[in-house]
């Protein structure tokens, strides 16, 4: 907005507290009401914030996209780029040795680690095969031998590296682009930058997997809009039952009489949009009209009958059971193939700090299938070259054992110097693999890739540059990837 | 150190200046005091002077700088080196001759001075600016008249006009215009120089600017292309941007294969209605609003391919269900002109609706999956001039159907999974469209290159972590327990072991106590 604009618009905190209390009867009451719509984000202070864009009116693409849409598996606990992607055959004939100082350079631990009183190396115990792709071939685990079935689709980068050594920030970095949370979501910046695809559904939804093996907290805020308005939060759905709560109405009340309500509510609402200036209050309309089409359209959207016995057993037996990965991925499909733009699956349990092998097994046997699938999938149907997959963890585990090596165990740590990530499909070169680690996979020695270069390069892929993809905030423009982020030729076709 | 030695080398365009002005000043004073017989004061003249060598000095030394960082080609900056180091020398000496009252000298060496920093100064401002700098307002006429030899005017202008090519009249005076003041003979940033065909060949450190026949793989295209504040965009923001006009002719000439030679003008004209950059600079007239509002009504989604262009992405997906041919006809005939890629999947569409797709003169991309559709309907998109990829999969289309498609020029790409085509259908098309890729879902698993047999681990000798460092002792000290080699201590000349960190904490705040454990 033009700041003369905002100027004209400028509620100041006193005017706030004056037309909050007049219509409400005490200016205290007001701020209250001001915060619990704006669900604790702090506009208080009755600043609408400057760039209040209409509602639905996206700010891009700033040129024609590649990609219309994004699947991101988040794989919550982060997987083992040791025991799946970052083949190292030397290390088989060191096992058990001590992890040279010269690779670890004193570099930090986690606290489960750093009193270990070696760090014997631990080799995958795991067979590795190269598959064909468009280069000279990718080496992949036996653990997952669907995903290595379209390796000539995938984009494998070994040389990704992160700031944060725990989950929790870990997660957010690699939602928000900074360690600490408030800052808003990818899929919160890409419906912002997008806008919604089909106004029936969300534009940003999210999908979750319970695993097998040690499990983090999921907070909601990891798909949350931060300072964004909040119509581009993402939207749960919930994986047992029905997927979202109080989806039928009560009996007694018909589609017409639900119709009926939400229009004086919406009266009333447009009232107190005017009086109060607050945009959360148009989002709030906004929402309660979202909800009234979902009623319609996610039982459609839900509702496996029409998809053939081919496509199902392509996502594998478990496709059946809601909340499975395999059902995600399916539905995953189903929501890009309704204009959904950002479609977020978390696959939790891979932290695997002790009984990696027994769990890393259970974990990839339940992605492994759907994922291949999910792909074979969108490329049969024309639209893999619009969907940009995204296949990543929050870091990646240490070559050396926590806890206990023998030769059938073993545990690994918090690795966040470097892991395997890939993409695939939405205009990523496919059947390539980019940068390189050391023997022991703990440092990188070729093409390093951060987060903010990897969001740099998505968001490029949906047509959005992402220095220009800002919104002003506390008064200065925030953007997804701060003051950081490089867009990476080398993945993109 | 460096970047104080670059910091040094910049401050050279802000200093030069001082000792020019100072030559010209000095100059002045004198022949003003010769003609009206009242020769400058000497304090006056001496300091004025070594003022002037003093910062002539200072110019040449943060010039010397400058260059070492490179970047300024060979021989202008030679002439320039030389000129005003010759130039600063006779200063000194001018400043020499003053103090030891050698007027005659003096005078002499101050005029040759005066004189030499013309050219010095001439070949510095080129670099800078560009070698037609001074005279480009007039040449800028010159090049307006379309068929003249000597369009190009400039310095560069001998090589690029040797013709009266296409490349010759249009294409030279654009990079002229805009690109070789940074990519030309004197300056070749980023190692591009765009004055002559040889150059633009030889390409820069992002590789070759143009691919003959491409345009959407050229990087001169893509660089132009870019959002003004994308730090990759070319012309940089704060210089001349290039016309739209400008940008399609460059476009349509790199199409049209980027011939130094060819004659043929059509191409910059005519073909610069296709692609898509061109078509965001010029493109169909933006969409009636009330048109789009309705459509969106509906819960229709419409949107621009990219901010500012009037082609739209059309997606029935929200609503699917509710559209059939009726609706098509109502929704999207106001807006055939500016459809470039419609979706109407799992809608109710039949045959009826392929006339008004098949007349929408920007349709890149069409998606009538999981619809009735069938080969009546894609008749219809016979010969579609700008049709680049078709999804059909799971309708009624057969062999017949794809075999139409054969006839769009443009076509890159059908998606026919689940349609009702069969195997020879599909090879049949292969062999008349080898260009175009048919899916028919059946993409063939990754194949294995090699495999590894067992996973064989094992334990080669540990190669020793740290030099042989022995304790003297077995024991801990402290604790009497058997020493660990992780905690060892030199103490007195001899190393102590410990059996842990807590111990030789114990030990180091009083060693006397434990001293005595050690014998």
């Amino acid at each position: 907005m033009h700041p003369l604009e905002e100027h004209y618009l400028d509620l100041t905190r006193r005017r706030f507290f004056g037309v909050a209390s007049r219509s409400i009867g005490a200016g205290l009451g007001g701020v209250a009401l001001a915060s619990l719509l704006g669900a604790g984000r702090g506009r208080a202070d009755g600043h609408p914030g400057p760039t209040m864009p209409e509602l639905g009116v996206p700010v891009g693409p700033h040129f024609a996209p590649k990609a219309k849409r994004v699947i991101y598996m988040h794989m919550e606990g982060a997987p083992s780029q040791l025991d799946l992607y970052d083949h190292k055959p030397v290390l088989r004939g060191r096992f058990n040795q001590d992890l040279p100082d010269s690779v670890r350079q004193g570099q930090r631990l986690t606290g489960m680690t750093s009193g270990q009183a070696r760090f014997p190396v631990a080799p995958s115990i795991f067979k590795f095969t190269r598959y064909r792709n468009h280069a000279d071939g990718v080496w992949l685990s036996e653990l997952i031998p669907h995903t290595a079935s379209v390796a000539h689709e995938i984009c494998f980068v070994h040389s990704m590296h992160t700031e944060a050594i725990n989950h929790e920030p870990g997660i957010t970095f690699f939602q928000t682009g900074n360690q600490q949370p408030g800052r808003p979501s990818f899929g919160a910046w890409a419906s912002y930058g997008l806008g919604s695809g089909n106004a029936n559904l969300p534009t940003f939804v999210v999908l979750i997997t319970q695993g097998f093996g040690n499990m983090q907290a999921l907070s909601a805020r990891f798909w949350g809009a931060g300072f964004l308005p909040s119509e581009h939060q993402g939207c749960k759905l919930r994986s047992g039952g029905d997927p979202v709560l109080f989806l039928k109405d009560p009996d007694g009340v018909t589609r017409a009489d639900r119709r009926k309500m939400l229009d004086v509510v919406g009266q009333l609402n447009e009232i107190e949009a005017h009086r109060s200036m607050d945009p959360e209050v148009r989002a709030r309309i906004a929402q309660y009209e979202m909800a009234y089409r979902m009623q319609m359209s996610v039982p459609e959207l839900t509702d496996f009958s029409g998809e053939d016995e081919d496509t199902l057993n392509l996502y594998g037996p478990e496709v059946r059971k809601p909340g499975t990965f395999a059902a995600n991925c399916l539905l995953a499909r189903r929501l890009a193939e309704r204009g959904v733009r950002f479609i977020q699956l978390y696959m939790r349990g891979w932290d695997q700090h002790n009984n990696l092998p027994g769990e890393l097994k259970a974990q990839c046997a339940a992605v492994d299938q759907p994922q291949a699938a999910l792909i074979k999938d969108l490329r049969r149907k024309g639209m893999l070259d619009e969907t940009l997959i995204l296949w990543a963890g929050e870091f990646g585990r240490t070559v050396y054992s926590q806890g206990t090596l023998t030769e059938k165990n073993y545990g690994r740590d918090h690795h966040p110097r470097c892991f395997t990530v890939w993409m695939a499909g939405g205009g990523v070169k496919p059947g390539v693999t980019y940068g390189k680690t050391d023997d022991y996979s703990y440092n990188i020695v070729e093409n390093p890739v951060e987060v903010h270069d990897l969001h740099a390069t998505m968001l490029h892929l949906l047509g959005l540059n992402h220095t220009n993809l800002v919104y002003r905030h506390q008064g200065r423009d925030f953007r997804l990837t701060d003051v950081f982020g490089r867009v990476i030729p080398e993945l993109i076709a | 150190m460096e970047s104080i030695l670059q910091f040094g080398g910049r401050l050279h365009p802000m200093v030069l200046h001082a000792p020019i002005g100072l030559v010209i000043g000095l100059l002045m004073l004198e022949v003003v005091g010769l003609a009206r017989r009242r020769p400058l004061a000497r304090e006056v003249r001496l300091g004025l002077v070594w003022l002037t060598a003093l910062t002539a000095a200072v110019s040449i030394g943060t010039g010397l700088l400058l260059n070492r960082a490179g970047g300024y080609p060979g021989k202008t900056v030679w002439l320039h080196q030389w000129l005003a180091v010759g130039t600063g020398s006779i200063i000194v000496l001018a400043a020499i001759s003053a103090q030891a009252r050698r007027m005659t000298v003096y005078a002499l060496l101050i005029a040759v001075a005066g004189g030499l920093l013309v050219p010095a100064g001439h070949f510095g401002a080129s670099m800078t600016h560009g070698e037609d700098f001074l005279l480009e307002p007039f040449q800028k006429r010159d090049r307006a008249k379309p068929v003249s030899t000597d369009a190009t005017g400039p310095t560069d202008s001998a090589v690029i006009t040797t013709d009266s090519s296409t490349y010759a009249r249009v294409i030279a005076p654009i990079f002229a215009d805009h690109c070789i003041n940074c990519h030309g003979a004197t300056k070749h940033k980023g190692g591009l120089s765009l004055h002559m065909p040889q150059a633009i060949v030889a390409g820069g450190d992002s590789g070759v600017p143009i691919v003959p026949g491409d345009p959407g793989a050229s990087e001169l295209i893509r660089r132009i292309n870019l959002p003004i504040d994308d730090d990759e965009h070319m012309p940089p923001r704060s210089k001349d941007q290039l016309e739209p006009e400008e940008m399609k002719t460059l476009e349509s000439w790199i199409r049209s294969g980027a011939s130094f030679e060819s004659t043929n003008d059509s191409v910059t004209e005519s073909a610069a209605a296709t692609g898509p950059s061109a078509e965001l600079a010029t493109g169909p007239a933006p969409a009636d609003a009330g048109a789009i509002a309705a459509i969106r009504d509906r819960l229709v989604h419409v949107e621009p391919l990219a901010r500012g262009s009037a082609l739209l992405v059309v997606d029935a997906a929200a609503v699917s269900g509710s559209i059939g041919d009726a609706e098509v006809a109502s929704l999207f005939k106001p807006i055939a002109g500016q459809i470039s890629d419609l979706s109407l999947a799992r809608s109710r569409i039949t045959d009826s609706s392929m006339a008004l797709i098949a007349s929408m003169p920007n349709l890149r991309r069409l998606n009538i999956g999981d619809t009735a559709v069938g080969d009546a309907g894609l008749r219809h998109l016979a010969s579609h001039p700008v049709l680049e990829e078709v999804v059909i999969t799971r309708t009624a289309a057969t062999s017949d159907g794809l075999a139409v498609l054969a006839s769009l020029p443009k076509l890159k790409r059908v998606y026919a999974w689940g349609a009702r085509i069969t195997p020879e259908g599909v090879s049949v098309f292969r062999h008349t469209r080898g260009d175009v890729v048919v899916d028919t879902g059946e993409s063939e698993d990754a194949g294995v290159i090699e495999a590894e047999s067992e996973v064989a681990l094992s334990a080669a000798p540990q190669p020793a972590t740290t030099p042989s460092l022995k304790a003297v002792n077995m024991v801990c000290p402290v604790s009497g327990k058997p020493v660990d080699e992780g905690f060892l201590l030199v103490y007195k000349g001899r190393i102590i072991g410990f059996c842990c960190r807590h111990c030789l904490g114990q030990f180091l705040d009083d060693p006397a106590k434990f001293e005595s454990k050690l014998n």
